[in-house]
């Protein structure tokens, strides 16, 4: 069952539809995931690269490493930082925020720490100020969500925290980042992490700080799980839908492969004469049933010829034998004289033989049709065979009055000698029976480029126009009302056509009513 | 009983007239159609054998050609063809029965006595005129039970008669009933045929009408064609 069209139709349905879908889905899941991946990393980018203009690394002593470093105050104004970081004065008026800069006092001021504004001076306030700002700026940027917490991290030269959003903070310091540099701006492109469900981002800011502002990807992995849900029910509805539908499709599609199996099927049975019903012409299966039914009409011609042929052959055999029977009886039936017994063997012996040549002529067909006549070829003149099969039917011929005439070339000529002979012989008997008393026959043989030509012409009875499709057909005889005694057995000339053919040459005829018929063959001078 | 075989085939031909000839018919031949149509519509045939693969004119349209003649002489088609539609149609176009060759020469004897007592309308094959009884069988005549020794034309003869009971039988009727067309007694034989059976079956077998024929006088009912041993 699972072998059958239906169902293989419905595997690879099945089978290209879950491809289908689960591509998409997968495309889509990963656009989407993308998509909000690359949305938190810009917030995130954002949001650092704020932070890295923050006030958090003021090396205001000249004294410092690499010269004098201007604050970024003076070499980006205030404004700049206005312009981009959107509603500051609303932001100023709400300075502290969940976060604190605990790091702010005892670091600040520890030893070794780094140097940052001294507090209460007034620009210290003025920094301060800013720094709250800044961070305000920045988190907006990242989208403050109660659960979903943003953080930030300020590492110093030394790897010391310099600001954080909140005191309890544990991110891990980033190794492995390129040194950092002295220079006064933002030195690198800023790096990514992920760090469990937290997506980070790293910059090395200016004076040789580190900047990291992550944040939890708690909501983005929400929306996914719900994304993924939904394509999965999506994606099995439309399964089931694309199943069901294929099913019945492809039910349609096979039904009318049933009715022609059916059909077909009780075809094979006993009734030749039945076909396929023609739906629709124009699809494939029409046209596979109007094959089929081809095959059909071919199939029930081939078998009405075999059965025609094997009623003629019966028939023919039956007389022959009805003759033997019947002497046979009779003689039996009392004691009779010698003379009475020989004439019935007489009589028993000539329909024996006419059984025997009528068996060796069905055999050869036979052997024909199945092609299987062999063929002893060996290279002889074709002269010569004419010759004999001349001498062969010369009594016959005298017989019915006809005169035989001859126009022979020397031929070489390879085949089979036997069956050639039988051919001419064959020929020369049909045009002397079919010719009118003192008609003549001619026989000729000639080389025309590699072929030899053979022509019978009579001036006989000639072959009626209705008759000529049929003269080849076993058991045909031109003229019906000739009583057996004159004409064969009907199967001369098939036999002539089947010779012929093992010889891959070709046979014809030309006719004219009441004036004579000639035959040609025409032999390949080797086989 | 005369016969006329219809038939192309040479051999078969004359096995078939021999051995009719033998059991005591007078059998006419022809071999091809035309002949056997001619030959039909003009005789007076008890029984016709007839092939239907014949030259000229085929055995079908010899059937039909006869019947629609008017002549409903019994046929006995006889072909090498056994296929169920040449049957149906030679039985349909007006043939009696029918024999598909080879056949066995007794069972054609039989049938052909059985077209021929069917088409008389006397289907039983033994005949009681009074204390004569007639085996068409085994073509013998008994009288009182006693077999009467009777040659070849004597019985045909009385067979004939039989056959014809109760109908007045001219002469000329039985001289195409019992000879065949290549014999030439003369007519006057059937005198002497009539008088050899009254010897021996008695006087009052066969009646004159005198200027007329003879007749074989209709029996008493019980005994009429009716078996033997009612």
């Amino acid at each position: 069952m699972f072998r059958s069209i239906r169902w293989t139709l419905q595997l690879w349905h099945a089978a290209i539809l879950a491809m289908a879908l689960v591509s998409f889905g997968t495309t889509l899941y990963l656009a989407v995931s993308r998509e909000q991946r690359s949305r938190v990393d810009a917030e995130l980018e954002g949001a650092v690269r704020v932070l890295a203009n923050g006030p958090f690394v003021p090396p205001f002593d000249e004294g410092g490493p690499g010269g004098r470093m201007p604050p970024p105050w003076e070499r980006r104004g205030f404004s700049d930082a206005n312009s981009r970081g959107g509603p500051i004065p609303e932001g100023m008026r709400r300075p502290g925020g969940p976060e604190m800069d605990v790091q702010r006092g005892p670091d600040a001021r520890g030893p070794g720490g780094p140097p940052g504004p001294p507090p209460g001076r007034p620009l210290g306030r003025f920094l301060e100020q800013w720094w709250a700002q800044v961070r305000q700026d920045a988190l907006r940027r990242i989208g403050q969500s109660e659960q979903d917490q943003p953080y930030f991290v300020v590492w110093g030269q030394q790897g010391e925290v310099l600001r954080a959003s909140s005191p309890n903070l544990d991110v891990p310091f980033p190794l492995g980042m390129a040194a950092p540099s002295m220079g006064p701006g933002p030195t690198s492109n800023p790096q990514f992490r992920q760090r469990g469900i937290m997506r980070e981002v790293i910059l090395q800011g200016p004076f040789g700080v580190r900047i990291l502002v992550g944040k939890s990807l708690h909501s983005e992995e929400a929306t996914l799980r719900q994304l993924r849900w939904r394509l999965l029910g999506a994606g099995a509805a439309v399964m089931a839908i694309g199943l069901c539908g294929g099913w019945l499709l492809s039910r349609r599609a096979t039904r009318p492969i049933q009715r022609i199996s059916e059909t077909a099927r009780a075809i094979s049975g006993s009734d030749l004469s039945r076909r396929i019903p023609v739906e629709e012409a124009e699809s494939e299966l029409g046209s596979l049933a109007q094959t089929l039914n081809e095959t059909f009409e071919r199939l029930e011609t081939a078998f009405q010829r075999q059965v025609r042929f094997t009623a003629d052959a019966s028939h023919e055999l039956r007389t022959p034998l009805s003759i033997i029977h019947s002497h046979a009886e009779l003689g039996l039936t009392k004691e009779r004289t010698a003379e009475e017994y020989r004439q019935f063997l007489e009589t028993c012996l000539r329909a024996a033989k006419r059984t025997r040549s009528l068996v060796d002529a069905l055999l050869v067909l036979a052997r024909a049709d199945a092609g299987k006549l062999q063929l002893k070829v060996e290279s002889f003149d074709l002269r010569d065979a004419a010759g004999e099969s001349l001498a062969m039917v010369a009594s016959k011929a005298q017989e019915r009055g006809v005169t035989l005439e001859t126009d022979l070339q020397a031929v070489d000529l390879e085949a089979d000698r036997t069956r050639i002979l039988q051919l001419l012989t064959n020929l020369l008997v049909n045009a002397i029976q079919y010719n009118r008393e003192g008609g003549r026959v001619v026989l000729s043989i000639a080389k025309e480029g590699s072929e030899a030509v053979l022509k019978v012409t009579d001036t006989g009875i000639g072959i009626a126009a209705e008759d000529q499709a049929r003269v080849f057909e076993r058991f045909f005889r031109a003229d019906k009302a000739r009583s057996r005694e004159a004409g064969g057995s009907g199967l001369g000339l098939a036999i002539c056509q089947s010779i012929v053919e093992a010889h891959h040459g070709t046979i014809s005829f030309s006719s004219q009513p009441d004036s004579g018929t000639t035959f040609t063959v025409r032999l390949p001078l080797s086989l | 009983m005369r016969v006329l075989v219809i038939e192309d085939e040479p051999d078969l031909l004359s096995v078939l007239a021999q051995s009719l000839r033998e059991t005591g018919y007078a059998v006419d031949t022809a071999s091809d159609g035309q002949d056997g149509l001619f030959k039909a519509q003009g005789g007076q045939y008890d029984a016709l054998v007839l092939d239907l693969m014949i030259p000229k004119i085929d055995g079908w349209t010899v059937l039909k050609e006869l019947r629609a003649g008017g002549h409903c002489v019994p046929v006995l088609v006889l072909t090498a063809r056994d296929a169920l539609p040449d049957r149906v149609r030679g039985l349909d176009l007006g043939a009696d029965d029918y024999l598909t060759k080879p056949f066995e020469l007794q069972e054609l004897f039989a049938r052909l006595r059985a077209i021929i007592r069917r088409s008389a309308g006397k289907p039983n094959s033994v005949v009681e005129v009074g204390d004569v009884r007639i085996d068409t069988v085994r073509k013998t005549v008994s009288k009182a039970g006693q077999l009467v020794s009777l040659t070849a034309r004597e019985y045909a003869l009385v067979e004939f008669l039989a056959m014809h009971r109760g109908e007045l039988v001219t002469r000329s009727m039985i001289y195409d009933h019992l000879f065949d067309e290549d014999d030439d007694s003369l007519s006057n034989l059937v005198d002497v045929h009539v008088s050899n059976v009254r010897k021996k079956l008695g006087k009052d077998f066969i009646s004159t009408r005198r200027g007329q024929g003879y007749l074989l006088e209709e029996g008493p009912p019980d005994s009429g064609g009716r078996g033997p041993d009612v």
